[in-house]
């Protein structure tokens, strides 16, 4: 009985956003399609999902995956300063005085605003759509890390004085694996976000991808469209949650 | 000069609360192959005092010397058991004491510090879990984990902090017993300071008992030395009258200090065996 609920709520669920959708479709906006025309329109594009017919005109798979790895690189960049980072404003208080405020700062500034100073920077699209990923994706990264750091108990550094690891063996054998799970939780955060960075960077820098088919075919009033990269969006980010979720359970359990 | 040397030790921690004073002038000497119970009550600062012998706490003002040098840092052959284990739990009980063994003999093979480590490891009984993680062991085995790792590198000094504090009371007979074995089967002696809240538990292990006054700003009692033959078991203890008489010496001096009369002026002469000597010289 139990199972039946577990599988049959979420499916209520969908339905009646989709009869939400549905409703706006012909009360609010006759412009805006209902799901049924979504699907009529959108079809091609799920049912060969790996098709390339044009630069822009490409099976939604394949323009999930231009924006996966575009993803992948900004965040990968990311990661790679916020981890760093992360141990050292959580090792040193002197940093962490310095640096705190700037990165508060920092934090809350959206994708939109990066990405023109990307594009001055780089006077690129593509590079300066990984730098926006990965500056809006750093902070949670950056913030777990530190309070991961910072939160080790006196015990562990103990054990590190006691057995006299050296530094590198600390941070091996200690460090590092301390603060692991809570790292993970950052990387998983900043993922989430990595993600939501995506469209704003594609629309703006026109490169293919869910993001740049989202806002071409705005353009070319083909509105079902924009529902489909939007649904398409939702279901990316929710699966990478998932799965780092899924790697994040496996670390705690240790 | 003894072997380890405690001098004019105090320590406080500040905090917004303000300023707790923990320690004051706390002294005592340690000869070699001596081993020496500090008893006291909990929060007294019995676990400060260890970690500022063993080098892990700067104390306010005193120093600690360890054959005439002053430390720095936790000295070099030695161990020290914490009450709550502090195994790493992603590394195996092997892993565990294994890395104690390479921080120590950084020469010797892998295989012979697996040895060196297993050997132990299997004194302390837990032969068959050498690759069961701290998770996976009860708390008596977790600390059979952390003896075999403090033993296994060798040392001369062995700090205990509590050893046995957390573990219920059967477990903690049992180990105590393996410990009297292990330091009598270790072929050489080692100096040991041990902090332990059970008088018993110290008649059992030590030469001398030395009772910490209840803080703030405690101090160490006179020093009562247990002449009994070893090794001692907990049983034969029971019934022994020198042992009872040690016993009830340390606990009269204990709760002497509890209502705190000691320090006041025109104390009651019940107020503990110190201060009644005190009083009744005054007197004299």
């Amino acid at each position: 009985m139990k199972r039946v609920t577990n599988f049959l709520l979420p499916v209520f669920g969908v339905l009646l956003v989709g009869l939400i959708w549905w409703l706006a479709s012909v009360v609010v906006s006759k412009d805006l399609p209902s799901p049924w025309r979504t699907w009529e329109e959108s079809k091609l594009y799920i049912l060969a999902p790996f098709e390339k017919r044009g630069e822009m005109d490409q099976g939604i798979g394949l323009l999930a995956f231009y924006s996966l790895v575009r993803v992948a690189k900004g965040y990968l960049l990311g990661m790679a300063i916020a981890t760093p980072l992360g141990f050292f404003l959580g090792s040193s208080k002197t940093l962490r005085s310095m640096l705190d405020p700037m990165i508060q700062v920092l934090r809350p500034i959206s994708p939109l605003a990066w990405l023109p100073l990307g594009l001055i920077l780089f006077r690129q699209s593509e590079p300066a759509a990984l730098f926006t990923i990965a500056i809006c994706s750093m902070w949670p990264t950056v913030i777990n890390t530190m309070a991961g750091v910072r939160s080790i108990p006196q015990d562990y550094w103990n054990v590190a004085k006691v057995l006299r690891l050296s530094p590198i063996k600390t941070f091996t054998h200690v460090l590092a694996p301390a603060a692991l799970p809570q790292i993970f939780t950052g990387y998983r955060l900043s993922l989430g976000i990595a993600w939501l960075v995506i469209v704003a960077a594609e629309m703006l820098t026109g490169t293919p991808g869910v993001g740049g088919f989202l806002w071409q075919e705005y353009n070319s009033l083909v509105y079902a469209h924009i529902l489909l990269c939007i649904v398409t969006i939702g279901v990316v980010g929710f699966i990478l949650d998932r799965l780092m979720g899924l790697v994040e359970s496996r670390l705690r359990s240790i | 000069m003894a072997f380890i040397e405690i001098q004019n030790i105090t320590k406080s921690f500040r905090s917004e609360k303000g300023v707790r004073h923990i320690l004051e002038n706390v002294n005592l000497s340690v000869e070699e192959h001596e081993i020496v119970s500090v008893v006291g009550y909990t929060g007294s600062g019995k676990s400060t005092l260890l970690s500022i012998a063993a080098g892990l706490l700067e104390a306010d003002s005193g120093r600690v010397l360890i054959q005439g040098a002053r430390i720095n840092g936790f000295p070099a052959k030695a161990s020290i058991v914490f009450q709550n284990y502090s195994l790493l739990p992603w590394f195996s009980a092997m892993e565990n004491v294994r890395l104690a063994v390479d921080a120590n003999f950084p020469a010797w093979s892998r295989e012979r510090q697996r040895e060196q480590a297993a050997r132990y490891l299997d004194m302390v009984g837990l032969g068959n879990s050498f690759d069961k993680r701290p998770s996976q062991l009860s708390g008596g085995m977790r600390q059979r984990v952390a003896i075999a790792r403090a033993f296994a590198i060798e040392p001369e000094i062995l700090f205990m902090d509590e050893p046995f504090g957390a573990l219920d009371a059967l477990t903690r007979a049992n180990l105590q017993q393996e410990l009297v074995k292990l330091c009598s089967a270790a072929g050489r002696q080692v100096t040991m300071i041990m902090i332990t809240n059970s008088v018993q538990e110290a008649i059992l292990l030590s030469d001398r008992i030395v009772p910490l006054t209840r803080g703030p700003r405690a101090t160490l009692g006179p020093a009562i030395s247990v002449e009994l033959e070893k090794p001692r078991t907990a049983s034969q203890l029971l019934h022994d009258e020198k042992a009872v008489h040690i016993q009830s010496r340390v606990v009269e001096f204990l709760t002497g200090f509890t209502h705190g009369a000691p320090k006041t002026k025109g104390s009651k002469p019940a107020a503990g065996p110190v201060s009644q000597v005190k009083s009744a010289e005054v007197e004299a």
